[in-house]
């Protein structure tokens, strides 16, 4: 999938799910949701950026310089308590939304 | 709270942006070693990066850092575009800048004269003076008044609950500072000591005096001068605390230099202070009077206090009304004014409860109609930028297609005009600092300022106009081109056939030709008042009237029997010399002064009179020839007799006294009722003896040297020379004067140089309106052309056919006159009703005229239509020149 079909609001609430699991730097976060989704989901890596500075603005994610495993700085993110929250929130928006959608095609 | 970490998130990309920039580069390039190690295939993890700049791009895009380029780039945008139309450019300018620095400079003189608290004080919001409103008898209507006694201070002082908090002052002018005339003179304010208090003052220098050192009764030469006093007349000497400076007659000793920028709590300046017991002549001010302290006549001084925590005023200006009431029983009498009312009200002298004075009035009336001259220049500078955004249609529609927002369109266009009117303001602000400055010495001449007329409130509010004039100039074009029609504004819309008249632009004209309309009538109007006052009959003749008078130094007036003799040798003497056709003497100069004297007629007493009360005037036999006075019946008296005593009365009082019958031949008796009689010798016509255009109240004149004016010394010289020998006459005087008082110093006079502070306000009124009126009409003259000029400019097409049809000059001249003079025509209608409902506003400054004077609208239409004309002229006239090839050819 290109940059196009994935709209702005689902990378955000698939870096915060990502980051649920735990603090990681930019390149892990895109690593995890290429794997996670077995290679469906084929990010321009870039675009990732704008999602997170996003994500900053909006206080949903912090961010801090640290050392990656291999001793380069690497700039961590964490996810805050808002963040889960709208976390929770967005999952249970795209559930009602897939649900709907599937009632429609006769699939539910 | 998370969003608070957002916040300084966004915050500091904002506050370090070049941190923000290098962090997210160092990860991005991060990101990609990562890969690339990860894949094994550096080309592949950039492919996979995608476009990096874009990425950027976009990450800055979603912090605050958006706004500043976006401003940037717009700000860039709009001086490209400014710079690429200097002429229209600078005719935005230059109307803005008129229109705002007018305002700015009427706003100044507004500020100065209602808006600012005087410099240098503590807390002024909480300093009140206090009025009184007084009922009393008399031609004058009530009145509200500062100046009280000495007694009724002290009872103010007492119902303000806390005496101490309650200053007095009281101003004596004209003091030499080295006690010679030639020394710059200034005014004392004798005060309080916690006159310095009450306002929160600390002495730059020295110390200011005490309450025992300022008490009624104690004498203390002392005195504290400003710090610009002494700066300037003082040399700044910083030894000045304890020195001695002479002031007339007297030496007073410097305690303390005021503070830098306090100059007293007027618009006037104050520059010396000294202690209230110090006033001159305060203890005997006549032989056998009480003195000021004591007496009830003294209405001289001045009181403010400071408000307390809670203090209820109503509370205070109610014992206050009761206690004055009570005052003025005990100590008037009958005559007492018992329905006085105090009121406690603003330390800024302007906001009181008085009646506005005339300049103040003109200054208010001032504002408005620079508001309105703002609003042509504003409308007209959107009709300019309208015809601007005509010709950027198409660059317009390109952008609109590429897909900018309407918003950012709308902010785009804006912030041009925004820059426009920022760049005009700073022209304003030079034309409000000179225009101010002209303004304020017009219309209240003479005064010493105490503040400068720029202030901080001054820029800030023409900053403010500024801004919102280039917002709202800015918006209504952009609203209206914003809106999308792609098509047909992308292909070349010139050719088709439509008419390009936009409503908006007309009605804009139309708004500009009503208010303009409305400034001339107002023009037509001031002119033709001062005309009228010009024209009212003063009772004199003031042309070639000269007064002669000798000055002093300070102490060294000889005795009052040598003055009057010398002073009837030299009027002799003047009278044989050339030049000179009458001499008179007076006591006091016409229009500046006059006694009351208690008189009875017939039966009754001069008490009796409650209405109109004459008053009396001492002057030789021939002051009426040589003022030009006429003598309705009788003759002048004869000076100097001794048994029977003459005067002469005007016509006012011989209608009050002597209503049924002649006046001629009559009795007054002066200060007893059995007096001997005073025979009235003649009628003279009234004369004007303070504001000109209120009647002449009644008058009587005495002669000098008789037992009734002993004490009135005579020493004035009116003099009325032959034509043309206005100089000669005047050397005479210096002459002759110089002989007979070798020490003093002649100075002469004349009653038209006395006359014109009178005119004046009229003279001035007339002046700004007509100014501010034509400043109108070029506004909208130059308005409606460009208007005219865009539109024929754009329908160069049309025109290119109809002359190539055969269409003659006349026809084309017909039709674009006609169209513009049609729309100019609907603001003149407007514009009469407008003034019909306003004209009320300056009714109160007009004299023998009404506000809806008929020719005064019609003066101000016909102008104005005729200007429309000829603004329509020249650009039908290019249009119909134009080579129709070109026109049909061309874009």
């Amino acid at each position: 999938m290109s940059k196009r079909d994935l709209l702005p609001g689902t990378l955000d609430m698939l870096v915060l799910r990502t980051l649920s699991l735990g603090p990681l730097h930019g390149y892990a976060i895109a690593q995890h949701i290429e794997k996670s989704s077995n290679d469906v989901f084929q990010l321009e890596q870039g675009s990732l950026y704008p999602a997170l500075e996003r994500l900053q603005g909006a206080g949903l994610i912090t961010s801090k310089w640290g050392k990656s495993p291999t001793g380069r700085r690497a700039r961590y993110y964490t996810i805050t308590t808002s963040g889960r929250k709208q976390l929770g929130a967005e999952i249970s928006n795209y559930d009602a939304l897939m649900h709907a959608i599937a009632s429609v095609l006769g699939r539910a | 709270m998370s969003w608070i970490d957002g916040l300084r998130h966004r915050l500091r990309t904002v506050v370090r942006p070049g941190e923000f920039e290098r962090d997210l580069a160092e990860e991005m390039r991060m990101h990609e070693e990562l890969d690339a190690m990860q894949q094994q295939d550096p080309h592949g993890a950039r492919r996979r990066m995608g476009n990096r700049t874009i990425h950027k791009e976009d990450t800055r895009a979603a912090t605050w850092l958006r706004w500043f380029d976006l401003f940037r780039q717009d700000t860039g945008y709009a001086w490209r575009s400014i710079r690429r139309t200097p002429g229209v450019t600078a005719m935005i300018v230059v109307t803005l800048a008129l229109g705002i620095g007018v305002n700015a400079a009427t706003f100044s003189v507004l500020d100065q004269i209602f808006l600012r608290d005087p410099a240098g004080i503590v807390d002024p919001g909480g300093i009140r003076r206090i009025w009184m409103k007084h009922t009393r008898t008399g031609s004058a209507p009530n009145f509200y008044g500062q100046p009280m006694s000495f007694p009724q201070y002290k009872v103010m002082a007492d119902a303000w609950g806390a005496p101490a908090q309650m200053a007095v002052m009281t101003s004596n002018g004209g003091f030499h500072l080295g006690g010679t005339r030639a020394g710059y003179s200034s005014g004392i304010l004798f005060t309080s000591a916690n006159y310095f208090t009450l306002l929160g003052l600390k002495p730059a220098m020295g110390r200011f005096y005490t309450d025992a050192e300022s008490q009624p009764g104690t004498v203390t030469q002392a005195v504290v001068v400003s710090h610009r006093y002494w700066k300037a007349h003082l040399g700044g000497d910083s030894r000045i605390v304890g020195k001695r400076i002479k002031l007339d007659t007297l030496e007073y000793k410097v305690l303390g230099v005021a503070p830098e920028g306090f100059n007293g709590i007027s618009t006037e300046a104050a520059e010396i202070w000294a202690p209230l017991g110090a006033l001159p002549g305060a203890d005997a001010p006549h032989a056998g009077a009480p003195s000021i302290w004591e007496s009830s006549r003294y209405l001289v001084f001045f009181t403010f206090a400071r408000v307390r925590d809670g203090m209820n005023l109503a509370d205070f200006e109610r014992k206050a009304t009761a206690a004055m009431r009570e005052t003025n029983r005990r100590f008037d009498g009958p005559r007492a004014d018992t329905l006085m009312l105090v009121k406690a009200a603003s330390i800024i002298q302007a906001r009181g409860p008085e009646t506005a004075r005339q300049e103040e009035l003109i200054a208010t009336r001032l504002q408005g109609v620079a508001i309105i001259v703002l609003i042509i220049a504003c409308a007209n500078v959107v009709n300019l930028l309208l015809a601007r955004a005509v010709n950027r249609r198409r660059e317009i529609a390109v952008r609109l297609a590429l897909g900018i927002s309407r918003a950012r369109l709308v902010r785009l266009i804006t912030i041009e005009s925004v820059v426009l009117a920022l760049i005009a303001s700073v022209a304003a602000l030079l034309t409000a600092w000179w225009g101010g400055s002209l303004l304020r010495s017009q219309l209240m001449a003479g005064t010493n300022f105490a503040q400068p007329a720029m202030h901080a409130h001054v820029v800030w509010a023409t900053l403010v106009v500024a801004l919102a004039c280039g917002v709202i100039a800015g918006v209504i074009p952009a609203v209206q081109f914003s809106r999308p029609q792609l098509t047909a504004d992308l292909k070349d819309s010139t050719r088709s056939g439509t008419r390009h008249r936009s409503r908006l632009r007309d009605g804009l004209v139309a708004a500009q030709a009503a208010l303009s309309v409305m400034l001339l009538v107002g023009a037509a109007l001031f002119m033709r008042s001062l005309q009228n006052v010009e024209g009212i009959d003063i009772g004199f003749d003031s042309r070639r009237i000269l007064y002669g008078n000798v000055a002093f130094e300070p102490g060294q007036a000889p005795p009052r029997a040598g003055l009057v003799a010398t002073s009837r040798d030299v009027a002799e003497r003047l009278r044989t010399r050339p030049g000179v056709e009458v001499v008179a003497r007076a006591g006091l100069m016409p229009m500046r002064g006059f006694g009351f004297w208690t008189f009875y007629w017939g039966r009754d007493s001069s008490r009796s009179l409650t209405k109109q009360f004459p008053m009396g005037f001492a002057v030789s036999p021939e002051f009426f020839a040589a003022t030009g006075m006429r003598l309705l019946r009788g003759t002048t008296f004869h000076e100097g007799l001794a048994g029977t005593s003459e005067l002469v009365v005007n016509e006012a009082t011989a209608k009050l006294l002597w209503p049924q019958g002649n006046a001629v031949g009559q009795c007054m008796r002066f200060q007893t009722s059995d007096a001997p009689c005073t025979i009235v010798t003649g009628i003279v016509t009234n004369a004007t003896i303070g504001d000109i255009t209120e009647q002449p109240p009644p008058q009587f004149y005495l002669p000098l040297g008789t037992a009734l004016t002993k004490d009135i010394e005579g020493g004035l010289l009116i003099v009325r020379t032959k034509k043309g020998a206005e100089a000669t006459a005047t050397r005479e005087m210096i002459a002759l004067l110089r002989q007979a008082f070798p020490t003093a110093e002649p100075i002469i006079g004349s009653m038209t140089d006395d006359l014109d502070p009178k005119y004046r306000p009229w003279r001035l009124g007339a002046q700004l309106f007509t100014g501010v009126g034509v400043l109108a009409l070029l506004v909208a003259l130059v308005g409606i052309y460009s208007t005219v000029a865009y539109g024929v400019g754009q329908r160069r097409h049309e025109f290119g056919v109809r002359v190539a049809l055969g269409a003659r000059l006349g026809d084309v001249l017909n039709q674009v006159v006609g169209e513009g003079v049609r729309v100019v025509l609907a603001g003149v209608g407007l514009g009469v009703v407008l003034t019909f409902l306003t004209s009320r506003l300056v009714a109160s400054l007009l004299y023998g005229v009404e506000p809806n004077d008929v020719s005064a609208l019609i003066l101000a239409a016909s102008t104005l239509l005729l200007v429309a004309i000829v603004a329509t002229l020249v650009p039908a006239w290019r249009a119909a020149k134009a080579d129709p090839v070109q026109a049909l050819r061309g874009d």
